[in-house]
């Protein structure tokens, strides 16, 4: 992958995250980034969705780009970065239930703290539900939740209002939870 | 209600209740929900889980992805000896790029670091090789403040840098554990890391990786480690390191994170980042959020809030190192190292502050009081003659005297250089006679003066304000300042602002909001002097010479009846300056008065101003040589009196004046002189200037390679320096220049041009650049050119660009569009017809006789073309050069006298076999009218060679236009060579460029008489 600054541009004339090219890149992108850092060259081994999100924007992006294609492109890893956290705890949930917690599989560099993988994968359904009757809503969740995005910087990327961005959270946030405790009450 | 809605509903109702006072809650989901109990039940539950902090989108994700593997033990024991000669003693961390040992060195006994580099994925021999490079550079730093690099051992796969062994903490971990440091603590430091900041870079090495982890503290030392490793890692193809970069991110430069190369700039620019963290504590973008990084850092602007409680100096330089533009910041760690020595912060820095420390130890009644007190802040009374130098000053700078003004100020500041304002003031007159690097020191020597008062009053803080965004050609910020200050002041301070603020909107190429302030202020209270003169200059530049003329000849009549003969001069200057169709013999007879007028008051600057004025009469009445003469004769007065750059500015006008005679050599001589001389006098703008001619004269002379790598130095400084109202001309310039050799690239810099023109709302820019776009495709695409033509009208009637009228007339009548092409031509001769008996006018006539000839002919009209032509006596003067002069001629004869097409083909063969050739689209032209000369005289054969050759040379620089003539002739000699096939491709060829191109389809061409001719010439077999 060379510069997705022309995928960017073409992804800003529509819905940059639905672009499955750049969602490609983005995946692949990430994916390698976490592997690299997994061969040891970082001393904690931690590798925050922010910082891999920033550090491919300066892979991947090597021509500036616009503000709004900038936007589009955090708004894209915001779902990449989803989708591969979502796939991950999905894979260690399967180890899990066969019950042998120390195969680890080396093609797949990620690993979360999280004890529990089920709660990213019931999160992930409930926010699915919630797309659907307020989209909005969701993307708010996605930049935040899975990116770790600041309320003053999710609503730059979504060009909304910081107060927009905080009732949506906040919706989302009681919204998902009460989702989250009808479907597995504790 | 959809179950869709009804959920928005419900959201909607959430929101305004959660926002509400716990104890309005149940009220409002009451009545919004009315009788829906189950919607308001759906609400209540929703608002109870709102007040829990332990829900599951509280525990974020970020904190959540590690990497499982624990990472390798360190690779090597203690006791271990590499290269049978460094014998590990014991690990010491592992770092960005690897792993760090202390070792002893057992052939010298010395202590010492290994540094591990990873190993290259990627890259292989390549990235060790310039690991190599950069670590032998490194070896050659020797200073005190830089770690000393003893070499690179260790093998292919794990190659290792051996190193001085530091024995302290790094600045990183200081900040840490320390916080921030005060101003007294961080100076020595700051100047050492500058210190060794600048031996590396005069070893050619760049850091690339500066931050505080790199920085070593031992015993009150700061010495920088890792130099170049970084380049080394960067250039290894893959990144080896994630961490490295993410680790780093908040101290890259943004032309970095553009994907830039990095300069001695870009580690200022982490210098800066540094020395926020020392005195804040922290960063000035946080280190967690990616979009302050790459979003805050592209926009280019930072925020120092956070440096509010230390000396305004510290501020100005860490602004200045942070400045998004890299051309804007301190160039090199040298700058910033002088820069901070300015101030002395630390004894002063507490009193320089009362609003910080006061509201913690007031109480309320005292802050009242407090807030009082500042608002009462007056300004600081200069002394008496300070403040009328600065009067007198201010007024110069408006009636375009900057040089004048500039002296004033110095004096000024010399006589109380507490006076922030003359200070400031100073900048913005530097900055005015392009001495930015004198403005850049004027604005921190004004910030430092700041921190040693007392206190500073809010016009002198506005007034600092606006000369800083002047300086950096931010000239709203600069605008908004003025104006704050025009608001808060009144009598002469008010007056100033005024006037300041006219100038930035005329700077920010906004000359009617300029023209507006001024009238105000001319029909208030009798009005000012200077605001006249500035007034005038704008009607001149806007065409309305009458009332320029007015303003002018109010301002010189009140400055006579004041006795002001300094006042009177700078009108008499700025008269002749600013309009341009000014006869010479009034030119010279006001220079006469100011040369009278400034043996009395012994102003250097005026006798030198009229010395070039009454050069420039010389010049407007065509006696070139004289003018160069006279010119350089005031420039050695110029250069003998502190004048230099005035010398630079003069040499540079004038000798770009030969141009209009053609005499390319002679102006190229005289502006590598004022190139040279410029740069001895650190004038940046009138160096770009005259490097941006000397380019344009060069490409006229074939020295293409020189012209294009001079110019393209120029270009960029303007790009990047935000000199936005001239840009579009510096493209248009550009442009031109390569048109021949990079056509592609030259549309698209007159495209950039004309943008920008349109952002500013310049209308002689957009005039020209519509203007160059509509040439670029008068022998490419004449349909195109037609548009373009069609909206550049409006602008050339307002800008008066006659030359223009006879572009258009030409490609119209190319295109066979006769009565536009008249009815431009007539325009143009009509607007001839108001010029003064200059030089202009000579060469715009004969324009117009050129455009009228072709125009003819391409009626078929031969006998008054020839006629046309043989108007023209100075036919080398013609833009389109001799030679197609000479071709024209000979069509037209050929047309009229049959026999003269032998000896015009002998003609048209040695012109195209000249060395150096021709450029490509006066060959393709050339070849056409060779190619009918061959066809009249029946030289099939040969008609078809030089058709064919003709074709090359459309196609060289996509010259469509004469592609498709020189396809009408090789058609012709084809048909009467009996390729029938070939005759029949090449009419469908020339069926599908006709309409394409903007040429009627064949045979009629839209009534073109040439083209109709070689059609027949086909025919006539």
């Amino acid at each position: 992958m060379n510069d997705v600054s022309v995928l960017l541009d073409r992804a800003a004339e529509g819905d940059g995250s639905a672009n499955p090219e750049l969602f490609a890149a983005l995946h692949a992108e990430l994916h390698t980034l976490a592997r690299s850092a997994m061969r040891g060259e970082r001393k904690d081994h931690t590798l925050q969705p922010t910082a891999l999100v920033n550090e491919a924007f300066l892979r991947l992006v090597k021509t500036p780009v616009s503000w709004a294609s900038r936007a589009q492109f955090f708004s894209a890893s915001a779902r990449v970065m989803r989708r591969i956290l979502i796939d991950h705890a999905r894979a260690n949930h399967t180890t899990k239930r066969q019950g042998d917690r120390q195969k680890v599989d080396f093609h797949e560099p990620m690993a979360l703290v999280e004890s529990d993988p089920e709660r990213l994968l019931s999160i992930d359904s409930a926010l699915e539900k919630l797309a659907e009757i307020d989209p909005r809503a969701a993307h708010v969740v996605e930049l935040r939740f899975f990116v770790g995005m600041s309320v003053e910087e999710t609503a730059k990327i979504l060009a909304l209002s910081e107060k927009t961005v905080k009732r949506d959270w906040e919706f989302a946030r009681v919204w998902l939870e009460r989702e989250l405790r009808t479907l597995r009450p504790e | 209600m959809t179950p869709r809605a009804r959920q928005l509903r419900i959201k909607e109702i959430f929101s305004e209740a959660a926002e509400a006072d716990p104890e309005a809650r149940d009220k409002i989901v009451e009545i919004q929900c009315g009788s829906d109990s189950e919607m308001a039940e759906e609400v209540r539950s929703l608002l109870r889980l709102s007040d829990a902090d332990d829900l599951s989108l509280d525990r974020l994700v970020p904190s959540g992805i590690t990497i499982l593997d624990e990472g390798p033990p360190p690779r090597h024991n203690s006791g271990e000896v590499l290269e049978s000669r460094y014998q590990i003693e014991h690990f010491l961390c592992a770092g960005g790029m690897g792993e760090v040992y202390a070792a002893i060195d057992l052939e010298s006994g010395k202590a010492v670091a290994l540094k591990f580099v990873h190993p290259f994925p990627v890259g292989g021999s390549q990235a060790l090789a310039r690991l190599h490079r950069e670590v032998e550079l490194a070896k050659s730093i020797h200073h005190p403040n830089v770690c000393r690099t003893i070499g690179l051992a260790g093998s292919r796969d794990e190659p290792f840098c051996v190193m001085e062994l530091l024995d302290g903490e790094t600045l990183a971990h200081r900040l840490a554990n320390g916080g921030a440091m005060s101003p007294g603590e961080a100076l020595p430091l700051a100047l050492q890391i500058c210190d060794g900041l600048t031996a590396a870079h005069a070893a050619g090495v760049l850091h690339r990786d500066l931050k505080p982890g790199n920085i070593f503290l031992v015993d009150g030392r700061a010495i920088l480690i890792d130099f170049g490793l970084a380049a080394a890692i960067e250039h290894a193809g893959s990144l080896t390191s994630a961490g490295a970069v993410v680790g780093t991110l908040a101290y890259i430069a943004p032309e970095q994170l553009d994907g830039g190369t990095a300069t001695t700039a870009s580690d200022v620019y982490a210098l800066g980042i540094i020395l926020h963290e020392m005195l804040a504590g922290s960063k000035p973008f946080d280190a967690k959020s990616p979009l302050r990084i790459a979003a805050q850092k592209a926009r280019r602007s930072v925020d120092t809030t956070r440096l509010r409680s230390v000396p305004a100096l510290w501020e100005e330089v860490i602004g200045r190192c942070l400045h998004g533009n890299p051309a804007k910041r301190f160039q090199t760690p040298a700058e910033v190292k002088r820069a901070l020595k300015r101030g002395t912060p630390s004894v002063v820095f507490v009193l320089t502050r009362p609003m910080v420390l006061w509201p913690l130890v007031a109480t309320a009644a005292l802050i009242i009081v407090w807030l009082a007190w500042t608002w009462s802040i007056r300004d600081y009374q200069p002394h008496p003659e300070a403040a009328a130098l600065f009067a007198e000053a201010q007024q110069a700078m408006a009636q375009s005297a900057a040089w004048r003004g500039t002296q004033l100020l110095e004096q000024a500041v010399a006589k109380d250089p507490q006076f922030l304002q003359a200070r400031s003031l100073l900048a913005v007159g530097y900055s005015d006679v392009d001495r930015l690097d004198k403005a850049h020191e004027s604005i921190l020597e004004a910030t430092a003066a700041a921190d040693r008062r007392w206190r500073i009053g809010r016009g002198e803080r506005l007034g600092l304000d606006a000369a800083r965004a002047v300086v950096m050609r931010d000239f709203p910020v600069a605008s908004a300042a003025y104006r704050a200050m025009a608001e808060n002041t009144r009598g002469t301070e008010h007056l100033g602002a005024l006037l300041a603020l006219a100038r930035t909107s005329i700077q920010q190429g906004k000359p009617n909001d300029a023209i507006q302030i001024l009238t105000v202020l001319s029909n208030a209270s009798g009005g000012n002097n200077a605001g006249r003169v500035l007034l005038a200059g704008l009607f001149a530049r806007k065409g309305q010479a009458q009332r320029a003329a007015a303003e002018f000849s109010a301002a010189e009549a009140e400055y006579a009846r004041a006795g002001n003969m300094e006042g009177l001069c700078d009108v008499l200057l700025a008269k002749s300056g600013t309009q341009p169709k000014a006869s010479p013999e009034k030119i010279r007879q006001d220079a006469r008065k100011v040369l009278e007028l400034s043996a009395k008051t012994g102003s250097r600057y005026h006798n030198l101003m009229a010395k070039f004025r009454l050069a420039g009469a010389e010049q407007a009445e065509g006696h070139f040589d004289r003018a160069m003469g006279m010119a350089r004769e005031a420039a050695s007065q110029a250069e003998r009196e502190g004048m230099l750059g005035l010398a630079a500015m003069a040499i540079g006008d004038f000798g770009y004046g030969f141009v209009f005679l053609r005499r390319y050599e002679d102006a190229a001589d005289a502006l590598r002189q004022s190139v040279r001389m410029a740069e001895r006098a650190k004038s940046q703008g009138i160096l770009a200037t005259n490097r941006l001619r000397l380019g344009e004269v060069l490409t006229s002379l074939n020295q293409n390679e020189e012209a294009i790598a001079i110019m393209r130095l120029a270009v960029d400084w303007y790009r990047q320096g935000g000199y936005n109202t001239t840009l579009p001309f510096v493209l248009i310039k550009w442009g031109t220049a390569i048109a021949s050799r990079y056509p592609i690239e030259a549309e698209k810099a007159f495209q950039e041009a004309l943008v920008a023109a349109e952002r500013t709302g310049d209308e002689m820019f957009q005039s020209m650049a519509l203007q160059r776009l509509a040439g670029f495709n008068a022998t490419r695409n004449l349909r195109r050119s037609a548009e373009f033509h069609a909206r550049a009208l409006p602008f050339i009637r307002k800008v008066n660009n006659t030359g223009v009228f006879f572009q258009g007339a030409h490609a119209y009548a190319a295109s066979g569009d006769f009565q536009n092409a008249k009815t431009w031509l007539a325009e143009g001769e009509r607007q001839i017809a108001a010029y003064p008996d200059n030089l202009p006018r000579v060469f715009l006539t004969e324009s117009a006789h050129f455009t009228r000839a072709t125009l003819y002919y391409l009626q078929g009209k031969c006998e008054a073309a020839l006629h046309e032509l043989s108007q023209i006596r100075n036919k080398n003067n013609l833009a389109t050069m001799g030679v197609s002069y000479e071709s024209r001629l000979r069509r037209a004869k050929a047309c009229q006298f049959p026999d003269t097409a032998t000896g015009s083909l002998r003609w048209a063969n040695e012109r195209l076999n000249t060395v150096p050739p021709l450029p490509s689209y006066v060959s393709a032209f050339m070849a056409v009218a060779a190619g009918e000369f061959a066809l009249r005289t029946g030289k099939w054969e040969m008609a078809k060679r030089l058709a064919e050759r003709g074709c090359g040379f459309s196609r060289e620089d996509g010259h469509t236009v004469y592609e498709f003539e020189n396809l009408l002739v090789l058609r012709a000699a084809e048909m009467h060579l009996g390729n029938r096939e070939r005759v029949r491709d090449i009419t469908g060829q020339l069926q599908l460029m006709a309409p394409e191109i903007g040429i009627g389809a064949s045979p009629e061409f839209r009534g073109r008489f040439d083209l109709k001719l070689l059609w027949t010439l086909a025919e006539s077999r």
